[in-house]
């Protein structure tokens, strides 16, 4: 900032010294001479004012540190310059040193008058700017500080004068516009051509104009066309006094602001929309208030609906909950609320509410507690309600249904079972029982049911028949139901009747076998006893039938014999030595034909049951009787009988008991081998509860292969050289079954025989 | 009711009767030497000895040959001579004429012989000449 000015004159030639001396005395400005030598010649007295010096203290002298040592070489530099070039005028800007210490700032204008005639010096003008300096610092640091305040911000800010054009902005600012026009801006540009299109720099410039009348305002708005969406931008006008200046701009990018808040609006949506769906309300109480009346309650919709009440019209109260609840439920729903609260624990509870319209709804509640982390005081109770009514109902509805099927279950003796059958092994794969199930199948309820748990009770002799019946059905989606027994733990063999249902998959394999165990024990016994019944019946039935056969064709055999002699005597041919035997043969034949006449008269008096009282009978006593009675023939025969009474007797109608003994010895004398004695054992014991009698003789015995089935029939004989009639086993046999017993036989030919004979000890 | 028999025309000659009771095989003989003119007759009350005959009577050319056998014998029945006779005879042979001379009235007798491919016919006791009559005439 060097000034060249040789032609103006320092003192005007036309003021007088007087003028000069008043002039420079009151000059807010210093007036001074340097010399050649660089010391002052000549101080104007307002260098006191400037410099806290009188001028007598300056005037040839030369101060140290009156110039700042920052300053002092370039100072020295441009005297120096100045002093080379006389007329020549320079301006320096130095600080110095006032007498009070401090330094201020002088801004000097110096000329070169060394060949003026008359000054021979250098003009040194000098005042003090230091006030001046200072200000402009202090705005230049508060323009930094700004800069930086405005530039640390993402926001876009920006200030335009009355011409539209820019007057500050941050660097968002100028990255934005780069950004939008793909140029630069800057202070000063029109901004209206930063815009890119006619129709965004009208919108623009409405808003501009609108803050230029003086007030601010907030508009959303984009900046086309960046993709980062809504800007919120705040208007201000510049006011300098009452005068607008310019407007100041600021821009907030909200995208995410109003993203969020739409996803919180929808969230808050669906959050509602799903507890409508699921009948849940939520609800909270702060317990932050002295008085509990007052504690502030926040409801979602849902949960005023769930008890009756308008969300638009209601206000969250505690109260207004609590009188909706069943006055059943009240008391004993706020108690454990209130536990809740003191115990600080999570609480569920259900109980019922009851709606305006008087129908009961019921709610299951689930509390929490907040407390303060400091000191552990409950603040807040957060809980949800459920409409639970359907579950309720519905869970009702199958508990009743389950027992009403338990109870049919266990009245028909019905348990039904359910077995996955592609889950792994089918037997050991847990399987569903019924209760009636575990009691039919005698399991308590501890057990895991499985199909070997059922396997394992089945009754040994039916449990090849059940599997297979179980792996053909599968096979070949047979469901035609099994009876069968199994042996209960105690024991107790049942008779089941199983029915099934199979199900397969897609591809044919059976998944699933539903089927249910029917207790049919009480059914099958009575069906077992009647077939006995029965088979007992036809047998009696076809012996009866036998009988009479054997009755009528013995009594035949004689008539026809009779006859057949009858018309051979009337034949005049017959010779009489044939007739002598024919008339003595009739009277045979009459003889035989009444013996069978009295065996039936017999045997039907003896079948005809038991009409006789029942005695003890020693069986010892019964064969000493026997042997008694046979008398000579015991002697003659040298019949040896041995026996072993281990039951020494039994209670029982003597006379068929005697009957049977006395046939059995009587034959075994009969049937006796001639070449040796005869000898017959008779033993007795108790066996099972039955009475055992075994007969056992040395005698000649019976060829069994072909007459197991004949022996004890009526009129069957085996020997021919014997006389018999063939009815005392016939007999026997009856006698025995009338005694509620069975008798058998083993024999050979020559190896005696043996009869065994089983009767009920009662 | 009965069989009428295979050869009816021819007279037969040979007999086998065939009853434990005595009586009964001697009117059974005098029956068949009524009617038949000098018949062979063989009477036998044991049924076994029976059996022996007829199997030795292949070789002794005695055939062809009627028999009377009864049903209720002791030891071996009349069904266990036919079952003997069964092993020896082939089913359906002229060679042999078996009746079944029996008292019973036993509807299963009746009808096993019906059934019995070596039984000809079933012959009720008393066997008289008039019965003989009405089982060989023509």
């Amino acid at each position: 900032m060097e000034q060249t000015n040789t032609t103006t004159p320092l003192i005007a030639s036309s003021l007088t010294e007087l003028q000069f001396n008043t002039l420079v005395a009151h000059s807010h400005d210093c007036i001074a001479l340097l010399n050649a030598h660089g010391l002052f010649s000549y101080v104007s007295p307002s260098v006191e004012r400037i410099s806290g010096y009188a001028p007598a203290e300056l005037l040839g002298n030369v101060k140290d540190d009156f110039i700042h040592p920052a300053d002092a070489p370039e100072y020295a530099r441009q005297i120096e310059q100045l002093k080379a070039a006389p007329g020549q005028t320079i301006q320096l800007t130095y600080r110095f040193k006032h007498k009070n210490g401090q330094w201020n700032w002088a801004e000097a204008i110096a000329t070169n008058s060394i060949n003026v005639e008359g000054i021979n010096a250098i003009v040194f003008n000098f005042k003090n700017i230091t006030e001046r300096v200072e200000t402009q610092q202090k705005a230049l640091a508060e323009n930094a500080n700004r800069d930086a305040l405005i530039n640390a911000i993402h926001d876009i800010i920006w200030s335009i004068d009355t011409n539209r054009c820019l007057i500050h902005a941050n660097t968002a600012f100028y990255s934005h516009v780069m950004a939008i026009t793909g140029s630069h801006i800057n202070p000063g540009d029109n901004i209206a051509f930063k815009h890119v299109n006619e129709a965004t720099a009208q919108l623009w410039d409405t808003y501009y104009t609108q803050a230029f009348n003086g007030i601010a305002f907030v508009e959303h708005l984009n900046f086309l066309p960046t993709p980062d969406g809504i800007y919120e931008v705040t208007f201000s006008p510049i006011f300098e006094g009452n005068i607008i200046t310019g407007v100041a701009c600021y821009a907030k990018n909200i995208a995410e602001r109003k993203i969020a808040d739409e996803r919180l609006r929808i969230s808050e949506k669906n959050m509602a929309q799903a507890q409508r769906i699921a009948h849940v309300g939520s609800w909270e109480v702060c317990l932050k208030h002295p008085d509990p009346s007052r504690y502030q309650t926040r409801w979602s919709d849902e949960a005023f609906r769930l008890f009756g009440y308008d969300p638009h019209t209601t206000e969250a109260n505690p109260q207004l909950f609590i009188e909706r609840i069943h006055p059943d439920d009240r008391d004993w729903v706020v108690n454990a609320m209130d536990d809740a609260i003191k115990g600080i624990q999570h609480t569920k509870i259900e109980f019922r509410v009851v709606l305006p319209n008087g129908d009961i709804r019921w709610i299951t509640s689930e509390i929490e507690v907040e407390t303060d982390p400091i000191t552990g005081a409950p603040t807040k109770v957060i809980g949800s309600n459920q409409d639970i009514t359907e579950i309720k109902d519905a869970a009702e509805k199958l508990r009743t249904s389950q027992n009403n099927m338990a109870i049919a279950q266990r009245i028909a003796r019905v348990g039904s079972w359910d077995i996955e059958l592609n889950n792994g092994n089918p037997f050991t794969q847990p399987a569903i029982w019924t209760d009636e199930t575990y009691r039919i199948l005698g399991y308590d309820e501890n057990t895991q049911p499985s199909l070997q748990a059922f396997v394992d009770r089945l009754h040994p002799e039916d449990k090849d028949y059940v599997l297979n019946a179980l792996t053909t059905g599968i096979a070949n989606n047979n469901t035609t139901p099994i009876e069968y027994r199994i042996v209960q733990p105690n024991g107790t063999i049942r008779w089941l009747k199983t029915e099934g249902e199979i199900f397969y998959n897609a591809t044919g394999q059976a998944t699933r076998i539903v089927g249910s165990h029917k207790d049919i024990t009480k059914r099958k016994l009575l069906e077992l006893e009647r077939e006995k019944v029965v088979d007992d019946l036809t047998l009696r039935n076809k012996e009866l039938e036998q009988f009479t056969y054997i009755v009528s064709h013995n009594l035949r055999s004689h008539v026809s014999n009779i006859i057949g002699m009858a018309a051979e005597l009337t034949e005049p041919t017959t010779q009489p030595d044939i007739q002598q035997l024919f008339l003595s043969e009739i009277k045979n034949s009459a003889q035989k034909l009444d013996n069978v006449i009295k065996d039936l008269s017999f045997i039907l008096q003896h079948k005809r049951g038991v009409i006789e009282a029942k005695d003890y009978v020693s069986f010892a006593q019964l064969v000493a009787d026997i042997t008694s009675s046979l008398g000579s023939q015991i002697a003659e025969q040298n019949v040896q009988i041995e026996t072993h009474f281990e039951a020494e007797g039994k209670t029982c109608i003597k006379s068929y008991l005697y009957s049977i003994f006395h046939n059995l010895i009587t034959n075994s004398i009969k049937y006796h081998n001639p070449a040796i004695a005869p000898h017959i054992t008779i033993k007795s014991s108790l066996v099972d509860g039955m009475v055992k009698l075994h007969f056992a003789d040395n005698g000649i015995g019976i060829d069994l292969t072909h007459n197991a089935d004949k022996i004890f029939g009526l009129y069957r004989r085996f020997h021919t050289h014997i006389e018999g009639k063939g009815m005392g086993l016939y007999m026997v046999k009856n006698q025995v079954e009338q005694l509620g017993g069975t008798i058998t036989v083993t024999s050979a030919v020559n190896q005696g025989t043996q009869f065994t004979i089983l009767l009920p000890n009662s | 009711m009965h069989k009428s028999h295979a050869n009816s025309t021819s007279t037969p000659t040979c007999f086998i009767l065939i009853d434990d009771d005595n009586v009964a095989n001697m009117l059974a003989q005098m029956s068949v030497k009524r009617y038949f003119n000098q018949p062979v007759i063989h009477t036998f009350t044991n049924p076994a000895d029976a059996v022996s005959f007829i199997t030795e009577g292949e070789k002794y050319n005695t055939l062809p040959c009627t028999v009377f056998l009864d049903i209720n014998m002791p030891i071996l029945s009349g069904w266990d001579v036919l079952d003997k006779l069964e092993k020896i005879i082939n089913a359906g042979t002229t060679a042999f004429n078996i009746y079944i001379v029996s008292s019973s009235i036993d509807p299963d007798d009746k009808t096993r012989a019906a059934q019995h491919p070596l039984v000809k016919g079933y012959i009720e006791k008393p066997l008289t000449p008039q019965l003989m009559q009405e089982v060989f005439a023509v």
